[in-house]
């Protein structure tokens, strides 16, 4: 599912029938036919085509959002279960205090202050995505750090930094990794609903969530501009979704398919994590 | 001996302590960072709200106005004081003080989110009960499967397809506004007025179901989750060798037990919603502190901003504190630890 979004985006300059600013003035709100595979918007661009360009602003948004939410988060995860103390006291603070936002608006007025161009949605993202991935690689480093082979590493006199990431940071890799699959979805979300308020990738640039939006606009002309944008969006969510719990399985086979979503009772180093809408 | 400090005392009061003064640098922090957020816009915050066609004069007139020209601890010392007077400033779009605006959207936006959790733990519970008694039954791979496409699926397009429909098709429930006020609709019901009621809840229910679903989709996991596991404990089996019956299992014992993880999982929920109403409400022109928050960024308006931002968040770490107390009193292995 994810690689069949990935191919169709990346291919999307060549397999597009049409430029996705490319109108067609008498074709306008136009029902899926042979020549509109899909149909067109209210400006008469083939919807096919601005759904193909809007997975490249989807999957860059959704990458690069999560990874600098996965480099920030695990930076600072690593640091507080490795020194403790008052580094921990003090990046936990900061982290809950992330956490008690909900995403959503913390990207809403980040991009509000910021500006609504790509690079700014990423910042955004990113930065109000990070306290998680703290959260979790800070309970998973806790685990590892009495480990005999870091415990080992320290007494071979490795220094710190080499210790966190060629010790600590591998063997935690994995929870990380389901965390960040199952976050590209979120991203993913997160910005298609930045663009449906008219906050996100400003037009004419595709971007599914603004299709929606447009949808909604012109749904009694055309009430099936927003269907297809929609379900692009959900095949690709659901996608890294199974990805995620498909990777979680495979990294925990014990584990039953279920199981992972109950939230543990303390913090546990498990990537139960529920898209945030 | 001298008498022990309440948070030296473990149990549950001590938990409460502690977990209650942890609210207070969070609060805190959230100020903190929702003052910074105007010292982020690039070049002067002034300058940027005026807009270009701004006079010189007028840019200073607004950084008196917003304090903008002291010093930043100075500012935010000022800023946290007004805030504790209650004091959110002033709309620079709507011409009113932030704090009446928010406090009349913000009553809607509870009103819809504890419409939206009823909604989703009516549909949820069941749904994640029957799905743990008939494991893996054709029932419980159709319920998972809804549930996953409902935990995919982008709440504003779900929001979206309801508004087409029954906008289009059935003209069942209003697409946009809200109902009379609560108060007025008990009221009326009080003697024995339906129809403000009626309208309240008509008005609510597209809204709330938006949200609802999406809430029960991940409640129903967590809740099918459990519930396996509940089943599958030593007391459930001495129950079913006493001879009580399979239902009274399943509700009586089972599911009490697993509420624990029900209520954790359905105050979280709350806390999303108020993220959800931010979208939710601009599909349906509720009039809740959500579109006031999105008005504000189209129109620009930073301390209508700030004061939606730091009262939803406050609300939102709140809620949280309300979810870790009664998970606390519920399980009282937590508050050993």
């Amino acid at each position: 599912m994810v690689a069949v979004v990935i191919v169709g985006s990346v291919l999307a300059p060549y397999i597009a029938p049409y430029s996705p600013y490319r109108m067609d003035i008498l074709n306008q709100l136009a029902p899926p036919s042979p020549r509109h595979l899909l149909g067109t918007d209210n400006f008469g661009r083939d919807i096919l085509t601005r759904i193909l360009y809007g997975g490249r602003v989807s999957l860059v948004v959704g990458f690069s959002s999560v990874l600098l939410a996965g480099v920030i988060g695990t930076t600072l995860g690593l640091l507080a279960s490795y020194f403790g103390g008052v580094v921990d006291t003090l990046i936990m603070r900061v982290t809950d205090i992330v956490l008690s936002f909900p995403v959503i608006l913390l990207a809403l007025a980040l991009v509000a202050v910021l500006g609504p161009s790509v690079q700014d949605i990423i910042l955004a993202l990113g930065l109000g995505f990070w306290a998680s991935y703290a959260r979790l690689v800070r309970a998973a480093g806790l685990e590892v750090r009495t480990e005999q082979y870091v415990e080992a590493a320290r007494a071979v006199g490795n220094g710190h930094l080499r210790i966190m990431l060629r010790y600590m940071l591998p063997n935690i890799l994995g929870p990380i990794l389901v965390m960040a699959t199952l976050g590209v979805g979120s991203a993913i979300v997160a910005e298609a609903s930045l663009s449906f308020l008219g906050l996100g990738v400003q037009p004419p640039t595709a971007s599914w969530g603004a299709m929606i939006a447009d949808g909604l606009r012109f749904f009694l002309q055309g009430p099936d501009l927003s269907t297809f944008p929609g379900i692009a969006i959900m095949w690709t969510v659901l996608g890294f979704n199974l990805l995620g719990d498909g990777l979680s399985d495979y990294l925990n086979p014990k584990i039953n398919r279920w199981r992972r979503s109950v939230p543990d009772e303390e913090e546990s180093p498990d990537a139960a994590q529920v898209p945030v809408h | 001996m001298p008498r022990p400090f309440p948070w030296e005392v473990g149990g549950l009061a001590g938990y409460l302590v502690k977990r209650i003064s942890l609210l207070v640098p969070v609060l805190l922090g959230i100020s903190l960072v929702v003052f910074l957020l105007i010292h982020l816009i690039p070049g002067n915050p002034a300058q940027a709200i005026l807009g270009t066609s701004a006079t010189p004069a007028q840019i200073a007139r607004l950084d008196q106005a917003l304090g903008l020209n002291k010093p930043i601890w100075l500012q935010f010392a000022d800023y946290l004081g007004r805030v504790l007077h209650g004091n959110l400033g002033e709309s620079i779009s709507e011409y009113q003080s932030v704090a009446s605006l928010v406090a009349y959207a913000l009553p809607n936006t509870v009103e819809l989110a504890v419409v939206a959790l009823v909604l989703a733990v009516v549909i949820a519970v069941p749904l994640g009960v029957a799905s743990a008694v008939w494991r893996n039954s054709p029932f419980d791979f159709a319920a998972m499967a809804f549930a996953q496409l409902g935990i995919s699926m982008p709440v504003f397009w779900l929001g979206t397809l309801f508004v087409e429909f029954f906008a289009l098709d059935l003209h069942l429930f209003p697409t946009f506004g809200i109902g009379p006020p609560v108060g007025q609709a008990f009221a009326a019901l009080a003697q024995g007025n339906v129809g403000p009621m009626g309208s309240l809840v008509s008005h609510a229910m597209l809204p709330a179901l938006t949200l609802g679903l999406t809430g029960a989709a991940i409640v129903s996991r967590m809740v099918r989750t459990a519930m396996i596991e509940a089943l599958g404990q030593d007391y459930v089996r001495t129950a079913r060798a006493k001879g009580a019956t399979s239902g009274r299992v399943v509700w009586r014992h089972a599911l009490r037990n697993a509420m624990l993880v029900v209520v954790t999982v359905v105050g979280l929920q709350f806390g999303y919603f108020l993220g959800g109403a931010v979208i939710i409400e601009s599909i349906f022109a509720w009039p809740g502190i959500g579109r006031l928050t999105v008005n504000a960024i189209l129109a620009r308006d930073f301390p209508l901003v700030q004061g939606c931002v730091l009262v939803i968040a406050a609300l939102f770490a709140f809620v949280n504190l309300l979810v870790d107390v009664s998970y606390a009193v519920l399980n009282p292995k937590i508050r050993y630890q």
